[in-house]
């Protein structure tokens, strides 16, 4: 096991720990701040999959990923602070 | 081994999303989900298939699913009188009460749905999905809400105003230990 390999490894166990807060979580907040988590550690996931396979388009794939998560996010916090009104 | 890791996260996330009682969180289950999914594409060496999953799973389908819970209009109102109970009132179809809670729900754009039940209270505070739970006995009425219903101060404000002299007593009620805000 390569370096790159064992570092993606971690980072899976790392989704695994997020996602037990994910699920347990008390409020909807926590639930909300472990999805924003989780999607940072896919985008670094993301990166190292493009350097371990040497392909240089996985990165745009990341820059994708990173502008949606931030969108989807922000949509689902808006919606639950004004109470059901998203615009 | 990454790759089954991320593989178990996914069956055990569709299950969650599944059993969860609020819609809202399964939303955010959602979101977790369409995220791990759309790496595994990559993973398995279509990254085409994983932008489309992320444009389309974590952006639009959190958008509709949002808009979805704005406009969910039905609106399930629990009628129960425990036939145990010596107090309590009986209550016709032709009640006052409950045209004008049924006007006031339609103006709302909302379709209340009543069910009369003798199931008693508490079985139907811990199993079933409702809005709003409703006892009535001779001396007050008890209304019985989830914490986090966004209709439930309105009512509130109406039913004090038109129906003073039932004395409404509203609770706020938290499902399990799960008080959300």
């Amino acid at each position: 096991m390569t370096f790159l390999e064992t570092a993606l490894l971690i980072i899976a166990i790392y989704i695994v720990l997020v996602l037990i807060r994910v699920i347990l979580g008390p409020t909807i907040w926590d639930r909300l701040l472990g999805l924003n988590t989780i999607s940072a550690k896919i985008i670094m996931s993301i990166v190292i999959l493009a350097l371990i396979t040497d392909q240089s388009f996985l990165m745009d794939v990341a820059l994708v990923y990173a502008l949606l998560g931030f969108i989807g996010t922000v949509l689902i916090a808006r919606f639950i602070e004004k109470k059901g009104d998203l615009s | 081994m990454t790759t089954n890791i991320l593989l178990i996260t996914l069956v055990v996330l569709a299950i969650i999303a599944l059993n969860t009682q609020k819609l809202r969180r399964a939303v955010v289950y959602l979101g977790v989900f369409s995220l791990i999914s759309s790496f595994l594409y990559l993973l398995y060496g279509a990254p085409d298939v994983a932008i489309a999953e992320a444009v389309i799973g974590t952006t639009i389908t959190t958008v509709l699913y949002l808009v979805a819970l704005k406009k969910y209009q039905v609106f399930t109102i629990y009628f129960c009188s425990d036939p145990n109970d010596p107090n309590r009132r009986n209550l016709t179809n032709n009640s006052p009460f409950i045209n004008n809670l049924e006007s006031f729900l339609i103006k709302q754009e909302m379709e209340p749905q009543i069910i009369y039940s003798e199931k008693p209270l508490k079985t139907i505070l811990t199993q079933d999905k409702f809005d709003l739970a409703i006892c009535q006995t001779n001396q007050k009425t008890l209304i019985y809400g989830s914490v986090d219903d966004y209709q439930l101060d309105a009512l509130e404000d109406y039913l004090l105003t038109n129906h003073g002299d039932l004395n409404i007593h509203l609770i706020r009620y938290t499902e399990g230990d799960d008080n959300e805000a």
